[in-house]
């Protein structure tokens, strides 16, 4: 019995035809996220395994959804981690004429929000801070990087699909949320802030972020408005 | 999810592709199902044992690869990843019906009146592929997935090694093992 043999066997041994998998697939990456409990629980019983691999510390939810943005990944949980929550660190401000310099992109500014009463980099994120209308806008090359912004979402928050010229988005509503920053793998929280809503979104290189008490079309409006 | 204005166009490398359905890019992602879901359907139904777990199983690892793809590494080889996600699946589904694979001949596959045999039949006639099948499935489940792989599939040693979820080096002692075994079952020792 030879290699020669098995390789000549192949053509004998009945493989079932090719299956055109790719309509299933689609649909169900397509799939909302499932409010009902009874959806949920089965949700969380095959995704289990999933969820050790992606687990936060210190705690473990089970995802339940995965939403992705370049360099920016939401997750969709069962149950929030339980974190200790820390100020806001905002990083070191900078002048808005250092702000290209300091960040290594060149930053979007708002024609609708003009120039941000402050701005700040914390070594990868460049923040930008309207305090009139207490609205907060982060920028980052997400193109370059993996999952540099990880949210976590429970299950009463709302996360609807947008696009932004022609890019995705994700518009965050309800519930609680956290935002994790981890360049370099170190794990940072922001308070949960209640009564916000936050709109992610892609602006060719960079991937953006603004956060304020903002309905769907309003956060649109602005973040069309960034260029 | 929104429609990318810069993508549309001709399929693009594999790379490219992998690039973009990180970004959220269902387009891309389809491209990639395409281009996969023949292996990947014939590895599932090798390790599962039959069509319908192999192809929910096919579905599932695309899907899961999809939700998994935050973890691929840039520049790495797509094909080998996905089809080790997909032949867990496979491997989870013949677990959980506690039941055996094995592979069997195609029906009416000899050549009639006075067509001319194909070189493999030239090679091994009915009754030696009857032989050859019926050892093989004699054989424990690793040996047997391990052969089925490199020879029936034609997978790399490297992409048998992810569907196996082993070493490329275990692949390769795995094989050697298997054909010692099935050369024993033939009674075709060497000296």
């Amino acid at each position: 019995m030879t290699e020669h043999e098995l390789r000549a066997l192949a053509s004998f041994v009945d493989l079932p035809d090719e299956r055109d998998l790719a309509p299933a697939v689609r649909a169900r990456l397509r799939g909302r996220p499932r409010r009902r409990r009874t959806a949920l629980v089965v949700a969380v019983a095959a995704l289990a395994a999933l969820a050790v691999a992606f687990a936060v510390p210190p705690a473990r939810s089970a995802i339940l959804r995965l939403f992705h943005l370049q360099g920016a990944r939401i997750e969709y949980v069962d149950r929030l981690p339980d974190v200790r929550t820390a100020p806001l660190d905002l990083g070191v401000p900078i002048s808005p004429a250092d702000a290209a310099g300091t960040a290594g992109f060149r930053p979007l500014a708002s024609g609708l929000l003009g120039p941000p009463d402050e701005v700040s980099w914390d070594g990868s994120l460049l923040w930008y801070r309207y305090g009139r209308t207490r609205l907060l806008v982060s920028q980052f090359r997400g193109r370059e990087r993996i999952d540099l912004v990880k949210k976590v979402v429970e299950r009463d928050t709302m996360i609807t699909p947008v696009t932004v010229h022609g890019q995705p988005g994700y518009f965050i509503t309800g519930g609680t949320h956290f935002l994790y920053v981890a360049p370099g793998g170190v794990v940072r929280t922001e308070p949960v802030r209640l009564r916000r809503q936050v709109l992610l979104w892609q602006h060719g290189p960079l991937t953006l972020r603004l956060e304020g008490d903002l309905t769907i079309q309003r956060a649109l409006r602005i973040a069309r408005s960034f260029g | 999810m929104g429609v990318y204005a810069a993508v549309v166009g001709r399929p693009q490398d594999e790379s490219e592709l992998v690039a973009r359905a990180r970004r959220g890019d269902h387009d891309a992602y389809e491209e990639l199902v395409h281009a996969y879901q023949g292996i990947a359907f014939r590895t599932a139904y090798v390790v599962a044992g039959n069509a319908a777990d192999a192809e929910e199983a096919a579905q599932d690892g695309f899907v899961k690869a999809y939700r998994a793809l935050w973890r691929f590494r840039p520049g790495a080889a797509f094909k080998p990843w996905l089809l080790r996600i997909v032949a867990n699946e496979a491997r989870n589904r013949r677990r959980s019906a506690g039941r055996r694979s094995a592979l069997a001949l195609r029906a009416a596959h000899e050549p009639s009146g006075e067509a001319a045999p194909s070189p493999e039949a030239t090679l091994l006639g009915a009754e030696r592929r009857q032989e050859l099948l019926a050892a093989l499935n004699r054989l424990g489940e690793q040996d047997r997935e391990a052969i089925a792989c490199r020879y029936f599939l034609d997978l790399s040693e490297a992409e048998t090694a992810a569907a196996l979820g082993v070493r490329p080096g275990t692949v390769k002692s795995r094989l050697s093992r298997a054909l010692e075994r099935l050369r024993v079952d033939l009674g075709e020792e060497g000296p």
